[in-house]
């Protein structure tokens, strides 16, 4: 498992990296960091392409603002902020809300035992894009970013109880929009 | 540096929960997302260089135009000053003593160059003297 202050450190040496060797070292901190920020923008812009986007963005911003990386106290929890701020701007540019029941722009890659479940994880995925975007990517950061209601507040700027009631808000409704699955899993 | 370490929560409680977990490792960047990055990464920062050496350029150009223009005008001012009369000027000179101390032109003249010679003399003195220091 790897924990969130682990982590953290990690991205903090990538932008130290990139503040010694710039572009070479932008390499390092897409390896580690790409997948997980982009499944966090593509819950926000709801597609794919533009959360790519988002990141390639976010990223070349980095080059100049490492140094900003390297002070954060939780250096990862800004990234995505970066990102948060991108996909926001792209969403507010593209309003692709038209995309909601689509998921032909996801570029999923699943092991050979894995693919079975392919079904039931693109089914998750559609679930959570019929949320609204204050509530999915509050069930994100909690599920997949492991983040706490205190640093997903802290992060989104709203209290720690929002959060909570967000994350709570948001599994409700994907719990009824999954109950098949739900009832899969259980067996 | 080891790719994309995806944290694990065995501990997430609902089945919804874990099934959402789960279901976050499938979605992976397109094949050609990462050189994309990495050539907006350099262009960005070539970009970024272009500027700053325009900016300096453009600086420097300034610093000069705003150090250079009195320094030329003061250049210009002791290079007058240490300027040999020319003939023209030692003539009208000679005219001004002879007429002032009532003597013949050709003193008048001899006075004048001595005046010259004196004060050639005086200047290159006091120039040794500030190379000396």
């Amino acid at each position: 498992m790897t924990t969130p202050d682990l982590f953290d450190e990690r991205v903090r040496e990538c932008a130290r990296r990139i503040a010694e060797s710039r572009e070479a070292a932008l390499s390092g901190l897409y390896d580690l960091t790409a997948s997980r920020l982009l499944r966090y923008a593509t819950t926000i812009t709801r597609n794919q392409h533009d959360a790519e986007d988002a990141l390639q963005v976010a990223l070349v911003k980095v080059l100049s603002a490492h140094m900003h990386l390297i002070r954060a106290e939780k250096p990862w929890p800004y990234l995505l902020k970066m990102v948060r701020n991108e996909s926001l701007v792209i969403l507010r540019r593209k309003k692709r809300w038209s995309f909601l029941g689509s998921l032909s722009d996801l570029s999923t890659q699943t092991s050979v035992d894995d693919r079975d479940c392919e079904e039931t994880h693109r089914e998750v995925w559609k679930a959570l894009r019929s949320l609204p975007t204050d509530q999915s990517e509050v069930v994100v950061l909690k599920i997949w970013e492991d983040m706490t209601f205190a640093q997903i507040g802290e992060m989104l700027d709203v209290s720690p109880a929002t959060a909570a009631s967000r994350y709570r808000y948001g599994l409700e409704k994907l719990e009824s929009k999954i109950r098949v699955l739900n009832s899969e899993v259980r067996q | 540096m080891s790719p994309d370490p995806l944290p694990r929560k065995p501990s997430l409680g609902s089945p919804v929960e874990q099934a959402i977990l789960a279901a976050g490792d499938i979605v992976r960047p397109s094949h050609d997302l990462r050189p994309q990055v990495l050539e907006a990464g350099r262009k960005h920062l070539g970009k970024q260089l272009g500027q700053r050496a325009a900016g300096g350029v453009a600086f420097a150009f300034g610093l000069l135009v705003l150090i250079g223009m009195p320094l030329k005008k003061m250049a210009a001012e002791h290079f007058e000053s240490i300027q040999t009369p020319s003939s023209t000027e030692i003539q009208r000179r000679a005219a001004i003593y002879a007429l002032q101390r009532e003597i013949g032109t050709n003193w008048g003249l001899t006075e004048a160059f001595g005046l010259v010679k004196q004060s050639q003399a005086e200047r290159f003195g006091q120039l040794q003297a500030t190379a000396r220091e």
